[in-house]
């Protein structure tokens, strides 16, 4: 190697990242040759001079302000709950008796499995009595006051395997209507398991004009792109010539675009 | 609690678990805080927006998506900067000018000639070559994490960060 070649590869040397066959090449040509030497000793002074350079402590602060946010965050955290108290017909007692439900029909049916031993069927029957109350569970939580209860009853929906027209239709509420952006987003994501529901995939596409927050439009995009889905190209192409729309949404839709072509 | 990772935690805080970042936030404020006061160089500017990208990951919680904390710290970080001088540029003032009066504040505080001579140069360099400076020799962050990070592929940010220190290697060597 001659000197332009060897120049190539200093600063790997001097961070010590070469393979030994490449470094001991270097190291010879080192030895002979007074410029690249040069070279050298400039950049390892120069990496010795960034390690020497040293932490700076914030001051105090810093720290107590963090700890106050925290106890703000803390609080509008746990504010949550009484207000619902008050306010808002609590679905607590209603969960509750939900998993009472849940426990005397599945006690029911699990003495009458034990009895018959004619275990198949029964066992079908209670799973779709216990898929039951988790959709009413859900649906419900679906309606209550806090949003993260609602992001909750969106999340639970993921666990149920065969969701029905009613479910989707609850997940689509709280996509297009809904007045927190997490609930909206999970919503969203929620939507995007159904890819073999007619009625998922129009929402979605309708929501995409709508939405006007960035995260839940990105969201929607990506989906969409997932699906493969060609009728949202349309409104995608409408995006890239509103204005308003920020630059890294549009890059998400030419990210997207050629997928769906 | 002081032996799970970092992801541990955070996933404990996207649960609700809000007291849990403070183990987060001692683990991390330091780095952050030093990298934007590295980039900036004002002490306030740099405390607001350190509180600022915890107070987001707080926010944000629920979209965590069990990636790699650091980078996520780090990209926050570097959003909220750029959205502050982006801000800024808007009040007309420019970028560079405000760039440089601050990185002078940081070189008063520094021991030494030489470290004060490094800094000099260092903001001499373009703000995107100073910040991988600055994140992978002074923070020690690696190429395949810078990569993420700044949204490259690894092999292109150590071509990056090469030239960024050849070219600091220039300014550096020119007026000693």
């Amino acid at each position: 190697m001659d000197c332009k070649e060897i120049e190539k590869y200093l600063i790997s040397y001097a961070e010590g990242v070469l393979d030994t066959s490449l470094s001991t090449e270097i190291e010879k040509h080192l030895t002979s040759c007074e410029s690249c030497r040069k070279e050298l000793q400039e950049i390892e002074f120069l990496f010795e001079l960034l390690q020497k350079d040293k932490e700076i402590e914030p001051s105090e602060k810093l720290r107590s302000g963090f700890y106050q946010m925290l106890e703000r965050e803390k609080q509008e955290q746990s504010a949550v709950i009484p207000l619902q108290r008050e306010k808002s017909f609590s679905w607590k007692p209603l969960m509750r008796i939900a998993a009472t439900i849940a426990l005397i029909i599945s006690g029911y049916y699990f003495g009458k499995y034990q009895q018959n031993k004619l275990g198949q069927e029964q066992l079908a029957t209670l799973n779709t009595e216990k898929q039951e109350v988790e959709k009413t569970m859900m649906l419900a939580l679906l309606e209550n006051e806090s949003a993260s209860k609602r992001v909750q009853g969106v999340n639970y929906i993921e666990e149920i395997s065969d969701a029905n027209t009613e479910i989707i239709q609850a997940l689509i509420k709280r996509m297009d209507y809904d007045e927190n952006i997490n609930v909206r987003l999970a919503a969203v994501e929620a939507l995007g398991n159904f890819s073999d529901s007619e009625l998922a995939r129009k929402a979605l596409i309708n929501s995409l004009e709508y939405q006007e927050v960035a995260e839940v439009q990105i969201a929607i995009i990506q989906i969409l792109g997932n699906f493969k889905e060609q009728r949202a190209i349309k409104p995608m192409e409408k995006l890239l010539e509103k204005e308003d729309v920020p630059p890294f949404v549009k890059d998400q839709i030419r990210l997207q675009l050629p997928n769906l072509a | 609690m002081k032996t799970l990772s970092d992801e541990d935690l955070m996933h404990e805080v996207s649960r609700g678990n809000l007291d849990t970042m403070s183990f987060l936030f001692e683990r991390y404020h330091m780095r952050v805080f030093n990298f934007l006061y590295k980039m900036c160089g004002d002490r306030d500017l740099s405390e607001d927006l350190t509180q600022d990208v915890f107070y987001k990951v707080i926010k944000y919680k629920d979209s965590y998506n069990g990636g790699k904390f650091s980078s996520w710290v780090y990209t926050i970080a570097r959003n909220g900067l750029s959205n502050y001088y982006r801000t800024r540029k808007e009040d007309n003032s420019k970028l560079e000018e405000v760039m440089y009066k601050l990185g002078e504040e940081y070189i008063e505080e520094e021991s030494g000639e030489e470290i004060a001579h490094l800094h000099r140069m260092i903001n001499k360099l373009k703000p995107n070559d100073k910040e991988l400076l600055v994140l992978n020799k002074l923070q020690g962050i690696r190429y395949e994490e810078l990569a993420e990070i700044t949204g490259n592929t690894a092999g292109a940010v150590k071509v990056k960060v090469h030239r960024a220190v050849k070219k600091l290697k220039e300014f550096y060597f020119q007026k000693i």
